[in-house]
């Protein structure tokens, strides 16, 4: 179904990267340019019938740190195979700083990786570890001696030159890894879900290890990972894939706060999501009904015209919650795709969980959903009750129609982070 | 039913009279047999009477172990002469064909024997030298020769031969002779010199036997040397020969009875062998021949003995009485096709209906004439010490 | 509770692993130590005389050197068969390993079943069968002569004469496929467990195959190798059987004599000594060769 939803988008002409305002550059739209580090050119993989990355049409800038996001099976790792030279693309090409690289070997790709479980060699020391790569090249000894301090600095793992993979930490190894691979000098360095391994803790630091490392030697990440706050975290744009297709590329704000399908809605994040019918298009914004109210909010791609089948989204910490009606008339009035006002449903509290700076209600609306508010605990609420009434409202700009999902099993984001690995 | 329980009894009885001996006399065990022996030469013209087996160990079953092929089986509707025997005797025979090589045999009995125990075995059947060396251990008992009076019937160019002076303690199986096997195809001309061996034309495709009585036996001849009265020192150039030969990569290989195969297979152009194996593979391969060399042959015989407390003394004996028959040693001779021991074979095969049979009678190979008869040698009977010198400096050449 | 279990822990520690090596250890001292002591009371001893089976214990210490002094080249023989079926078993049997370990997919099982299928027959017959397989007349020769390769073969000491059986190129083979599944299984095994990861992890860092193979794969198979080598080498060294059948008197092992000595001179002393010799070479060349190559490291 999403297939076919994204066949729709090509019919159209249009990509999904199309949809996104850019806020930073002015261009971060999907579609490859001829100075790029890494350029995708219309990447398709089958494995016989099976469709593992279909239409994959973006570019990687230099010195950019660019992740690949989806759960589990959804392309990204093929995707970053094909980049690195272990999968040749079906259909497409793959250029590297302008050359075509699609048929070319990964040993003479000038993109190193660093695997998910690190793939280090059990049988040499760090230093050993690191130097192969150079050493491969045949590099002199002077120069290969040089790299490897130079890098070992750069991951702080002098005191372990000596070690063999098996005596350090995960977090060490990971260090090597990531030396192994940087002291190339590489064009792009490629991290196949590099910090999964690693317990949260030791995960939250190496972000942060991550971010400076790239900063320090400015060369282009791209990082593959089912971990959407991690993308969040340290990428600079993100590529949202779901089943093969790029749902989305964008900064991580663009991503999150406009995304452009319900899949990248619901993955990205916590949403309150309604599937619903459009009653009326006006300025990019479009009129649905909840319940019996009307709302309105920022249409998305495809939300063309009145009958349209999509879904209304409003995420949890855009909700407000007063014990009074926002609206000053106190009337519970409509606010058309004319209106400024976001909507204001009357619910009732059936759940409230104080998280010091933020406290988290679960709200019932007439229409019997529920709805999730994340309210900062400064806001002065009085003490509530499961079973006390209170009004839910939003800026009507916090909210946005999406093209109908025909999968809402993928809405759910704990359900996408507790999925393994692609 | 009843007989089995009466050969029970039987038995319990004489293991308890020959235990009670034994305890009582100690070294009157060894002793009985010659005794008895020597009483039964009064018995001559009473054969089988039930008074002289009295007092003989008796089972009412025989266990004999002998070399392989050396008995006509039952097959292709024909009865074996075991079958015959047991049913001409009731007695429950065992016949194993297990003997393969008398040095393997002698390590396999040797620890029993030594120590004073019986081996399974009521019959073994050893080379001539190797009867010698048991009689000299005292691992045999004398045969009950009384309870054998067809023993009478063997030729008398074996009676009292030189490995067993009295005569007392073996019977020749068969004899046969040692000569030269060769594949006509292979070697492309006759041959009729135990140097032939050695010519460098047929490197690498010579067979000798691991038996070393017939491998260095045929060498001594062929230097001139007579094995029948050799020394260590004088075998020194037969030694040197085979030694040599063997570095050269003219012998192949040396074998047991198995170089029956490498002779058929085309693998031996020419090999030391035994008269009877030739007579039976050239039945198949007609382009197998064998020699005796003109500077002469070995002759030999395996010897039925009794090994030391074999507990089927009588059955033994009536194996022994049976076979030593001359109707019965001709249709073993037919099938073996060596040089029966027994005298009146060559007449019964000549009286045979069946004219294939009655050919044998003239066969050179089973009945050598005296001229060939005469150009054939006896080993040796070597002292302990002048066979650990032999023997060692042999192998040293077979397992260079 | 937690003290408590501790307790019972160690207590238990005290003599349970004992009474599990118990019947091991019970094992190796009847039918292990037992034997070596006897078989070295015979190495130290002198029959008293020729075929009593007595020996007297009279620590006749030159029954070794006798036994190095007279059989040094049959000695030296066995080991230069043993070493060279070992490299051919590793030539043959690790590419064999790698294709069934890396390309093998659902057929792994079936090709592995086909690697150890000989075992199904005697090691006797299987040895046997090659006489006719090597035979003059036999079809290995009928090839190389239909090819006219005879001459070439014969100019590289494969053949002699144009002869294979009762050659050193019989006995070396022999040993070569006997025990070629002995080295096949534990190489197979140590590939089996590398993570194939690493071959992409050695291309991504533009390492070519070859490369990736020798300075990756190879090293981590290396305890597969050695584990290979010790169970090609010793037995190999110590056979008898392929010398017998597929030798001729030039190329007899130390197997073969000792086989020799003991049941045909009936010669116990030098026969134990020449076992002891035996076994004393090979427990050093084992611990020099685990010393200079051994992996134990890896064994992870």
């Amino acid at each position: 179904m999403t297939r076919r939803r994204g066949r729709a988008w090509q019919a159209a002409g249009v990509l999904p990267g199309r949809f996104i305002i850019d806020t930073t550059s002015g261009d971060t739209a999907g579609g490859p340019r001829a100075d790029d580090v890494i350029v995708l050119d219309h990447v398709t993989k089958h494995y016989g019938s099976f469709v593992a990355v279909e239409e994959a049409h973006f570019s990687i800038a230099r010195g950019e740190f660019f992740s690949m996001l989806g759960p589990s099976g959804c392309g990204k790792t093929t995707t970053l195979r094909m980049i690195a030279g272990f999968e040749t693309p079906t259909s497409g090409a793959i250029r590297h700083e302008g050359v075509d690289v699609s048929r070319t070997p990964p040993y003479k790709r000038n993109v190193n990786t660093v695997f998910q479980q690190y793939a280090l060699f059990p049988h040499m020391t760090v230093r050993d570890n690191i130097a192969f790569g150079p050493r491969s090249k045949k590099l002199d000894g002077a120069e290969v001696a040089r790299r490897v301090d130079e890098i070992i600095d750069v991951v702080r793992l002098g005191d372990f030159a000596q070690r063999k993979p098996t005596q350090l930490s995960g977090g060490q190894q990971q260090r090597v890894a990531l030396a192994r691979a940087l002291v190339n000098y590489p064009s792009a360095l490629l991290l196949d879900e590099p910090l999964a391994a690693l317990d949260l803790k030791l995960r939250q630091a190496m972000q942060i290890e991550l971010k400076r490392i790239q900063r320090e030697v400015g060369i282009t990440f791209i990082f593959v990972t089912h971990d959407q706050e991690e993308a969040l975290t340290l990428s600079d744009r993100i590529a949202v894939m779901s089943n093969g297709l790029v749902e989305q590329i964008g900064s991580p704000e663009e991503i999150y706060g406009s995304p452009a399908s319900v899949f990248v809605a619901g993955f990205i994040g916590q949403a309150n999501l309604w599937q619903t019918v459009v009653e009326a298009v006006a300025d990019g914004r479009a009129d649905v009904r909840i319940g019996d109210q009307l709302v309105t909010g920022a249409a998305g791609p495809n939300v063309a015209r009145a009958g349209d089948h999509v879904t209304f989204m409003v995420r949890p910490e855009r909700v407000k919650v007063t014990v009074l009606s926002p609206n000053a008339s106190g009337a519970s009035g409509s606010s058309g795709a004319s209106g400024t006002s976001g909507a204001a449903i009357a619910c009732e509290v059936i759940d409230y969980v104080f998280q010091g700076p933020v406290v988290r209600f679960a709200l019932r609306s007439p229409d019997g959903s529920e709805i999730a508010a994340y309210v900062g605990s400064d806001e002065g609420l009085p003490l509530l009750r499961p079973g006390d009434r209170v009004w839910a409202s939003w800026d009507r700009d916090a909210a946005l129609v999406l093209p109908e999902s025909a999968n809402p099993s993928t809405l759910s984001t704990a359900d996408a982070v507790g999925a393994t690995a692609s | 039913m009843n007989r089995q329980r009466v050969r029970t009894v039987q038995q319990a009885i004489n293991r308890r009279q020959f235990l009670g001996r034994g305890a009582m006399f100690g070294g009157a065990v060894m002793l009985s047999p010659a005794l008895l022996a020597a009483c039964g030469s009064d018995d001559d013209d009473k054969p089988g009477s039930s008074s002289t087996s009295a007092g003989r160990s008796s089972t009412g079953d025989l266990l004999v172990s002998n070399w392989p092929l050396y008995i006509d089986p039952t097959e292709d509707g024909v009865t074996g002469s075991i079958d015959l025997f047991k049913e001409a005797s009731g007695i429950d025979v065992t016949y194993n064909e297990d003997y393969n090589d008398n040095n393997e045999f002698f390590a396999k009995i040797q620890p029993d024997l030594a120590a004073g125990n019986a081996i399974e075995p009521d019959i073994i059947a050893p080379t001539f030298w190797l009867v010698a060396r048991l009689i000299s251990l005292g691992w045999l008992d004398k045969l009950p020769l009384d309870l054998i009076p067809n023993a009478a019937n063997l030729v008398s160019s074996l009676q009292k031969p030189s490995w067993d002076p009295t005569g007392e303690y073996s019977l020749p199986w068969q004899s046969g002779m040692t000569g030269i096997a060769y594949n006509i195809d292979v070697t492309g001309r006759e041959l009729d010199s135990v140097d032939d061996l050695f010519d460098p034309a047929f490197k690498g495709k010579i067979g000798m036997l691991t038996e070393m009585r017939d491998t260095l036996g045929l060498t001594l001849l062929s230097v001139g040397k007579d094995p029948n009265t050799i020394t260590f020192d004088d075998a020194a150039d037969a030694f040197d020969k085979l030694e040599k030969a063997k570095n050269d990569g003219q012998i192949r290989q040396f074998t047991g009875n198995d170089y029956q195969d490498d002779l058929i297979a085309g693998n031996f152009a020419a090999c030391v062998a035994w008269s009877g194996d030739v007579a039976q593979l050239a039945l198949d391969t007609p382009s197998l021949r064998f020699v005796i060399p003109d500077e002469g042959g070995m002759q030999w015989s395996d010897c039925m003995v009794i090994p030391k407390g074999a507990d089927s003394i009588v059955e033994a004996a009536k194996f022994m009485d049976y076979v030593y028959d001359p109707v019965n040693a001709a249709r073993i001779a037919a099938y073996v096709g060596y040089n029966s021991p027994v005298a009146g074979v060559q007449d019964e095969l000549r009286a045979s209906d069946d004219p294939a049979v009655a050919a044998l009678a003239d066969s050179a190979l089973m009945f050598p004439d005296d001229a060939t008869l005469g150009r054939l040698k006896v080993f040796k009977s070597l002292s302990d010490d002048e066979e650990a010198q032999f023997d060692e400096r042999f192998s040293s050449i077979t397992t260079g | 509770m937690a003290r408590g279990g501790e307790d019972r822990n160690q207590r238990k520690g005290t003599w349970q692993p004992y009474a599990m090596l118990a019947p091991g250890m019970l094992w190796l001292l009847l039918f292990f130590l037992v034997p070596m002591l006897i078989l070295l009371r015979y190495a130290l001893s002198e029959p008293t005389d020729r075929f009593s089976g007595k020996y007297e214990l009279t620590f006749r210490f030159a029954n070794f050197t006798d036994a190095i002094g007279d059989f040094g080249s049959q000695f030296l023989r066995s080991f230069a068969y043993a070493g060279i079926a070992t490299v051919l078993c590793i030539v043959l049997g690790y590419p064999l390993a790698y294709f069934i370990a890396t390309k093998g997919g659902r057929y792994k099982n079936l090709l592995l079943g086909l690697v150890v299928v000989p075992f199904f027959t005697s090691y006797l017959v299987r040895t046997i069968a090659w006489t006719t397989i090597m035979g003059d007349n036999g079809p290995l020769l009928a090839i190389s002569d239909g090819l006219s390769l005879t001459g070439l073969l014969d100019a590289l000491k494969i053949t002699t004469n144009g002869g294979m059986l009762q050659t050193q190129t019989a006995v070396i083979g022999g040993l070569t496929y006997n025990f070629l599944p002995f080295m096949v299984l534990p190489i197979y095994v140590s590939l089996e467990k590398i993570d194939l990861r690493l071959l992409d992890a050695a291309k991504d860092l533009y390492s070519t195959p070859r490369r990736a193979f020798w300075k990756v794969i190879f090293p981590l198979s290396l305890p597969g190798v050695f584990a290979g080598t010790l169970l090609t080498f010793i037995p190999a060294s110590g056979d008898f059987v392929n010398a017998q059948f597929l030798g001729g008197p030039n190329q007899q092992m130390i197997g073969n004599v000792i086989q020799n000595q003991f049941f045909k001179l009936n010669d116990f002393a030098t026969a134990a000594a020449l076992s002891f010799v035996l076994m004393f070479i090979i427990t050093v060349a084992v611990l020099v060769y685990a010393r200079l190559f051994g992996t134990d490291e890896l064994s992870v």
